[in-house]
């Protein structure tokens, strides 16, 4: 069931420090569920690079063909990480939660995650294709493609990020109504996301110290951070479309 | 559908309302802080066995997550510990390094370190044995004495108490 999405603009965002803290006052209550989905998140992860890493130290073929499963994979472990936003917010609004939200997106139309998902990979693709490109033609003109791939790794990644930071909320508004449709979506979340990029890029990059800890931790820390940065993100989405509860 | 309520967060100027124990909310303690207090003490014994980073990195991970609006004393003593833990294993290793450079050996095993062969079982023992061995000589120890003398259980650093010497008997105090 949504709720009637209303005017942010009336209404300031909460600080991120303020959410952050939310998160963890929110999680403290109880980590179970969220270390479980997040324990199952990473262990897919993990899988899926198991499963492709001989095809990916193989030749061209295999390589290619190790990509493409490993996109797939990707795919579906997106949308067991999307059933996690929707324990999430199911969570912090009260409402009723189990084990089974891990599974939410499986059934209740994954069409919808897996064409936003799909979109996503293809700016992706769309942002890292020219600089293969230049990479290959390097042979020909060296300074000349180097140069052009350092202007596109700085251009790009901010027309990338500009496009990502708008549509980052699309999940969550899918997540939110069961009924809307992708395109929609697209646009609320562009619409929603006007005058706060900034700051959702600032929460994003808060949590780069936190990865950086856990890589000290061979990667157990993110059992915990995971689900941290997720409910943060949940506590975002929820202050940006109803900021009257916040 | 139950209507979200947020929990509120309190003015600072308003006292702030105590949990049992009669301590504020922010400083109750919580599983968060009890694991960052016993990965801060695994952080400080780890020293032993090399594990200090990873234990005083995931306590550092848990008390800041178990912060409400202030540490509470667990998670406090479980930062501190860790911070320790991780601060002594980096003083630790300088001095490592710092011995390694001032006997020259520090450009020769860091190259076979960095080619070193990942299919080769013995690689790793055979480094660590080589620069034990150039250590000793480096400090004029003769590599044979300090393994003879391990196992008669003696110390070849000390000139007075050789292999072929005997110990006097001193016969302790008594109590």
């Amino acid at each position: 069931m949504s709720k009637q999405v209303s005017s942010s603009a009336d209404l300031p965002l909460p600080a991120n420090g303020i959410l952050k803290q939310k998160a963890r006052d929110e999680l403290n209550k109880s980590w179970n569920l969220p270390v479980l989905f997040s324990l199952t998140l990473l262990l897919l992860a993990a899988g899926a690079g198991a499963v492709t890493l001989p095809l990916a130290s193989g030749q061209t073929p295999g390589v290619i063909l190790g990509f493409f499963i490993e996109l797939i994979l990707l795919l579906i472990i997106r949308l067991f990480a999307f059933g996690a936003y929707r324990h999430l917010m199911q969570r912090i609004r009260r409402e009723e939660t189990d084990y089974r939200d891990l599974i939410y997106v499986f059934r209740h139309q994954p069409d919808r995650f897996l064409l936003v998902s799909l979109a996503q990979a293809g700016l992706l693709a769309a942002y890292l294709l020219p600089i293969y490109a230049f990479a290959c033609l390097m042979r020909y003109s060296f300074a000349v493609m180097l140069t052009l791939i350092i202007l596109w790794v700085i251009i790009g990644a901010a027309l990338l990020g500009s496009i990502l930071l708008a549509t980052v909320q699309t999940p969550f508004l899918l997540l939110d109504d069961a009924d809307l449709k992708v395109q929609k979506a697209l646009r609320m979340s562009a619409r929603v996301m006007r005058g706060y990029r900034v700051q959702y890029l600032k929460l994003v990059l808060s949590f780069l110290p936190w990865l950086l800890l856990s890589i000290l931790t061979l990667g157990v820390g993110l059992i915990w951070l995971l689900p941290y940065m997720m409910t943060s993100f949940t506590f975002f989405f929820d202050a940006l479309l109803y900021p009257a509860e916040i | 559908m139950e209507p979200f309520k947020q929990q509120d967060f309190k003015h600072p100027q308003y006292p702030e309302p105590l949990g049992p124990g009669g301590l504020p909310e922010s400083l109750q303690s919580n599983g968060m802080a009890r694991a960052a207090a016993i990965c801060g003490v695994l952080s400080l014994v780890g020293l032993f066995f090399n594990a200090s980073v990873f234990f005083g990195a995931l306590g550092i991970l848990f008390a800041l997550l178990s912060r409400h609006k202030r540490f509470c004393n667990q998670a406090k003593a479980g930062l501190i510990m860790s911070i320790s833990g991780i601060g002594i294993f980096l003083a630790m290793l300088a001095v490592s390094i710092s011995i390694l450079a001032s006997a020259g050996l520090l450009k020769k095993y860091t190259d076979r370190v960095v080619h070193i062969d990942p299919n080769d079982p013995t690689a790793v023992t055979d480094i660590e044995e080589d620069l034990l061995n150039d250590l000793l000589k480096a400090y004029g120890i003769d590599p044979k004495d300090f393994r003879s003398s391990q196992i008669q259980g003696n110390s070849p650093i000390d000139p007075s108490i050789g292999h072929d010497t005997e110990i006097p008997q001193t016969g302790g105090t008594t109590l």
